[in-house]
């Protein structure tokens, strides 16, 4: 339960840090004399001409079928951990269990991988 | 207890103390690389110049771009500082241990998993097209790193039976170096290290020649300098993850009678990834992104599975 207390305690500190850190501009800025009126400044960068393209609508991202595979295989290694720290009590049996579950989801992965889920062009 | 919030005090100031000298030697390191001198404007061989850069940056002007999402673009740079600073908690320097956590090495990989998130709400939220795709870069290059990162440590935990680091260096200090029994775990760790911390050959999200400045492009003053100091807290911290694995953390010869040599050890093991991070940015050309994917997937994802096959053996026979 202590080292529970201290990660508390590191929580809050490093939660001060974090956002003292990136604001400090805001209280410097208090002592400045500040252009406030050039609009120009407050543009997205643009390499100093007007906007070309600028974004807007919806984005086609185009690994949506690896973010599939990705959530499947990152399943696989949620159940798989407890099991690689408990390797040694679980004996042969487990091991075998585990390889079998494996196998299985490395089947998975071939037929992915030939229709062509991990593919970029 | 008390023992426990001084090491706690010691981590974070040493993690935050660290990043300027770092950023200098940074610098130093790839200009000797490069056949030019580096900084040397600002005091003796440019030694000052992480003091100017913090004067330059504490004084910009605070601005945020016109359209952005003004919640999240604030929110990201302490989202980057916060998720390293907590993987920094857990990981034990020698005898100095703030937070000694029974799934020390899982704590570590969430944080500097979702460290990530920083540089998507970075890309997302500042109304800039080159923000947005290194965002997105940056969301799509966890999905690459993440499985092969996972297998491999799965191997290593395999092999020690447990997730404390303290547990881990213990097995080591009996065994020998975990390189000697998982060397391709080791391979795959380090190239997925650099891939999580964004380092030259995987630094796609910042990619300045392709993206401007990728995630930070919009961003000025401390706001961009966190990004960085989140940047190389996690660097510091992967480095001594991977000393404490595989290269045996704090144990080294009289470590045992003098604790504070192995502090020492520990961090002088670690400094050399830290150098090896530099060193790859002044070697290497940056990937393409759709090369890099297809390495991560087809060539690491199988490759750590099956090193999961020799974790196992070599778990069973050295017991």
């Amino acid at each position: 339960m202590e080292s529970y207390l201290t990660l508390l305690v590191f929580f809050l500190i490093a939660l001060t840090v974090a956002l003292l850190v990136p604001n400090i501009n805001l209280i410097t800025n208090k002592f400045l004399k500040i252009d406030k009126a050039n609009r120009e400044k407050f543009e997205p960068y643009e390499c100093g001409i007007p906007k070309i393209n600028p974004i807007k609508g919806s984005y086609f991202a185009i690994f949506y079928v690896v973010a599939l595979v990705f959530l499947l295989f990152d399943l696989e290694t949620v159940f798989l951990f407890p099991w690689a720290v408990s390797f040694r009590k679980l004996g042969m049996l487990g091991i075998a269990e585990a390889f079998l579950f494996i196998t299985i989801l490395l089947v998975g992965f071939l037929y992915a991988i030939a229709k062509g889920a991990l593919k970029w062009d | 207890m008390t023992e426990n919030f001084l090491s706690l005090l010691f981590i974070v100031v040493l993690m935050l103390v660290a990043v300027p000298p770092i950023t200098y030697l940074e610098r130093k390191v790839l200009g000797h690389m490069q056949q030019r001198p580096g900084p040397m404007v600002v005091g003796p061989h440019g030694i000052l110049q992480p003091i100017a850069d913090a004067v330059k940056l504490i004084f910009k002007e605070d601005v945020v771009p016109k359209g952005a999402d003004k919640f999240l673009f604030i929110i990201a740079p302490s989202f980057s500082v916060f998720a390293a600073l907590l993987a920094a908690s857990v990981v034990p320097i020698g005898f100095i241990n703030a937070v000694p956590m029974k799934s020390g090495l899982l704590f570590v990989m969430a944080m500097s998993a979702i460290s990530i998130y920083a540089l998507f709400l970075a890309g997302y939220s500042s109304n800039d097209k080159y923000s947005f795709l290194a965002g997105m870069r940056a969301a799509a290059q966890v999905l690459g790193f993440e499985l092969p990162m996972g297998f491999a440590l799965m191997a290593v935990v395999i092999l020690f039976g447990s997730f404390d680091f303290n547990e881990i260096i213990k097995w080591q200090q009996q065994h020998g170096w975990g390189i000697l029994y998982q060397p391709i775990a080791f391979l795959i760790f380090l190239v997925m290290m650099i891939a999580e911390i964004n380092r030259p050959p995987f630094d796609l999200p910042e990619g300045e020649s392709e993206l401007v400045g990728g995630f930070h492009t919009e961003y000025s003053g401390m706001r961009f300098a966190a990004f960085f100091f989140g940047e190389y807290i996690n660097i510091i911290v992967l480095s001594l993850v991977i000393t404490a694995l595989f290269f045996g953390g704090w144990s080294g010869p009289f470590a045992e009678k003098f604790p504070i040599l192995g502090v020492i050890y520990h961090l002088l093991k670690a400094s050399f990834f830290i150098f090896l991070a530099f060193w790859l940015r002044a070697t290497f050309p940056r990937y393409r992104f759709d090369q890099m994917l297809s390495i991560m997937w087809k060539v690491f994802l199988p490759l750590s599975i099956l090193n999961l096959l020799i974790a196992a053996g070599e778990a069973l026979l050295v017991g």
